[in-house]
C-alpha cells in the first residue's frame, strides 16, 4: 500500500499521460451485483509499457475496455492526454488490439489496414507511416492484397497490430492479443512488437495472464487481484532497453517473475 | 481441380447412370403408360423443339422480370426494416403472411386485377422470389459480427459508415442465399400463373397443360424437364454472379471474424 502512494506522490512531478482516478466498475447481472473494478488509480507517463496482469475476473481487460471508451466508468474518471478517453477515441487517438485479429474477411490485407483511415474520412495522420510502410513494419510486405483467410494466425495479428497504428495512436491499448498463439510464434511477436513500440513512441497498455510476456515487454506490470477487482501492486521492471530473449535467462528476469508470482499468489503459492 | 471435378462429377454420373436404366424400365413396359422414355421426349423435342422455344420465351422472360422486381422489393423493404427498427416486425410478419397464401390461390384475384397477359406471369413470378431473398436480406443484415461491430465502435464510426463497410458487406453471402432461391422460385412462380390460365395463350406451363389433358405424355414431360433445367438455370446464374460478388471465403471464422 505504501508502495501506491510513494508513487503517487513522485509522479506528480512528471508530465502524466494518463491518469485513471478512483475508478470503479459495477454490473448489473441478474440481479446481483458484480463489482469488476473497485477504486482503481493509475499513472501513465509518455511513451511507457505498462502490463495489467492477474486471474481472470480481476477486471484487467475491464480497465483496458474503459480506457477505450468502449466502456463507461461508474465512478471516477479517466484522462487521457488531459481529455476525456471519449474525445481521444472519436479523435482516433486510441489504437486498440483484441484478442482475436477481428480483421473483414471481405477486404485485402492492406485495406483492412487502411479501415481506420477510412473511417476517420479518408485523411491519414500528416507524417504518418503509410499503410504499406506499417504492413513492411510488421513483417508482412508482399502481403498486402492477400485476403486474411489466407494468412496463419500470427499474422492475422500483425495485421490487427498495423491497423492499430494506421492513425498513430497516443495510446495502444492491447487485450491479450497473442494469447490464442503458440509460444514460439508469441515470443516472436513479442519481440516486434516492442521494436515497433520503440519506434513510434505511443504509450502502451498490454493485458495478458503471462508472467513472463509481462517482464520481457513492460516498464511497469500492475498487479490485479478479483472480487473486487483491485490493484494489488505495482513492479518496475527494470531490465534494459532493447529486450532481448536472452534477457529470458537473467537472474534479473527471474527476479521480476518471482516478484510477479508471489504478488499474484503470496509467498506461500511460490513456495509450493 | 479436383474439388471442381468432385463438384460436378455426381451431375454428370447419375443422369448417365439413371438415363439409360428408365429407357430400359420403358421400353420393357416395367413404366405406367404415363411415364415417358428418354428417347420419347428426346423425339418429342427434336420434332417440337420451335413450339418450345415459342411456350418458353415469355415465360423465361416473365421469370427474369419478377425476379427482378422481386430483389427491388426485397431491398426495399430490408432498407426500411433496418433504417427504421420498430417497424421491421410488421414488414417481416405482412411478408410472412403473403407468402404463406399458395400461389395457385393468388393467381385468380391477381388475374381479375391485372388480366391476362405478361403482367400477372410476373407478378406471380415475383411474389415467389420476394420472400426468400427478404429473409436473406435481415438475416444478413443481423448476422453481423458482434467483435467487428466493437471494433466499429472502438474507431468511433459512424452509422452509415457501420452500414457500408460492415453490415452491407457482411450480410451479401446470406442475400445471395436467397437470391439463388429466388431465382429458381421465380421460374416456377411464372409457370404456376401460367397453370390457372394467367399467361394467356403462349406459355410453358400453358405447354404443359395442353400435353396434359391431350395426354401427350413425351411432350408432358419434355415440358417438366424443360422447366426443371430452367429453374437450374436460373439458380446456376445467380452463383455465377455470386462468385463475382462473394470472393472471400466466409466460411473461415476462426480469427478473420
Amino acid at each position: 500500500m505504501s508502495e501506491i502512494d510513494d508513487r503517487v506522490v513522485v509522479d506528480h512531478v512528471v508530465d502524466d499521460h494518463v491518469v485513471v482516478d478512483h475508478v470503479g466498475k459495477r454490473f448489473a447481472l441478474k440481479r446481483r451485483e458484480v463489482v469488476a473494478l473497485d477504486d482503481v488509480s493509475l499513472r501513465m507517463q509518455r511513451g511507457e509499457f505498462v502490463a495489467l496482469i492477474g486471474p481472470s475476473g480481476c477486471g484487467k481487460s475491464t480497465l483496458l475496455r474503459l480506457l477505450a471508451d468502449v466502456a463507461a466508468p461508474t465512478s471516477g474518471t479517466i484522462s487521457i492526454g488531459g481529455r476525456s478517453p471519449a474525445a481521444a477515441r472519436r479523435d482516433h487517438r486510441i489504437g486498440f488490439v483484441f484478442q482475436d485479429p477481428t480483421l473483414l474477411p471481405w477486404r485485402s490485407v492492406l485495406d483492412n489496414v487502411r479501415l481506420p483511415i477510412q473511417i476517420a474520412g479518408g485523411r491519414g495522420v500528416a507524417g504518418a507511416a503509410s499503410p504499406e510502410e506499417l504492413l513492411a513494419l510488421v513483417g508482412l510486405r508482399g502481403f498486402e492484397s492477400a485476403k486474411p483467410a489466407q494468412l496463419s494466425g500470427g499474422m492475422r495479428q500483425r495485421v490487427a497490430i498495423a491497423r492499430a497504428l494506421a492513425l498513430t495512436p497516443e495510446l495502444l491499448l492491447m487485450d491479450e492479443p497473442f494469447g490464442a498463439l503458440d509460444e514460439i510464434t508469441r515470443q516472436q511477436l513479442n519481440l516486434e512488437l516492442l521494436r515497433i513500440w520503440a519506434e513510434t513512441g505511443t504509450t502502451a497498455v498490454l493485458v495478458t495472464h503471462s508472467i513472463s510476456e509481462a517482464a520481457l515487454m513492460a516498464d511497469r506490470i500492475v498487479v490485479l487481484s478479483p472480487r473486487p477487482g483491485r490493484i494489488t501492486e505495482m513492479i518496475d521492471v527494470d531490465l534494459p532497453r532493447p529486450r532481448t530473449l536472452a534477457l529470458m535467462q537473467e537472474p534479473a528476469f527471474f527476479a521480476v517473475e518471482n516478484a510477479v508470482r508471489s504478488a499474484l499468489f503470496g509467498s506461500v503459492g511460490v513456495d509450493a | 481441380m479436383a474439388r471442381t471435378a468432385r463438384r460436378w462429377l455426381p451431375a454428370v454420373v447419375l443422369p448417365a447412370l439413371i438415363g439409360p436404366l428408365w429407357e430400359w424400365a420403358a421400353v420393357t413396359g416395367r413404366l405406367p403408360v404415363s411415364v415417358a422414355a428418354p428417347s420419347a421426349v428426346w423425339d418429342e423435342f427434336e420434332r417440337r423443339h420451335e413450339t418450345l422455344w415459342f411456350h418458353a420465351e415469355p415465360t423465361i422472360i416473365a421469370a427474369v422480370k419478377g425476379f427482378l422486381v422481386a430483389a427491388a422489393v426485397a431491398f426495399a423493404l430490408a432498407l426500411v426494416a433496418v433504417l427504421v427498427p420498430r417497424v421491421a416486425g410488421v414488414v417481416y410478419s405482412s411478408a410472412v403472411v403473403v407468402s404463406s397464401i399458395p400461389l395457385i390461390a393468388l393467381t385468380p384475384v391477381l388475374v381479375l386485377w391485372l388480366d391476362r397477359g405478361d403482367a400477372v406471369r410476373t407478378a406471380v413470378a415475383a411474389l415467389a422470389g420476394v420472400f426468400p431473398i427478404l429473409v436473406g436480406c435481415v438475416q444478413g443484415l443481423r448476422a453481423t459480427d458482434a467483435r467487428a461491430e466493437e471494433l466499429f465502435v472502438q474507431l468511433a464510426a459512424g452509422r452509415f459508415q457501420r452500414f457500408r463497410l460492415l453490415a452491407l458487406p457482411s450480410s451479401l453471402p446470406f442475400v445471395f442465399a436467397g437470391l439463388k432461391a429466388a431465382a429458381a422460385a421465380a421460374v416456377l412462380g411464372a409457370i404456376i400463373a401460367e397453370w390457372s390460365g394467367g399467361g394467356g395463350t403462349r406459355g410453358l406451363g400453358q405447354m404443359m397443360t395442353n400435353a396434359l389433358f391431350g395426354f401427350n405424355v413425351a411432350q408432358t414431360w419434355l415440358t417438366i424437364l424443360t422447366a426443371a433445367l430452367l429453374a437450374v438455370g436460373f439458380y446456376a446464374v445467380a452463383s455465377v454472379v455470386e462468385r463475382f460478388v462473394v470472393r472471400w471465403d466466409h466460411s473461415v471464422a476462426d480469427g478473420a471474424v
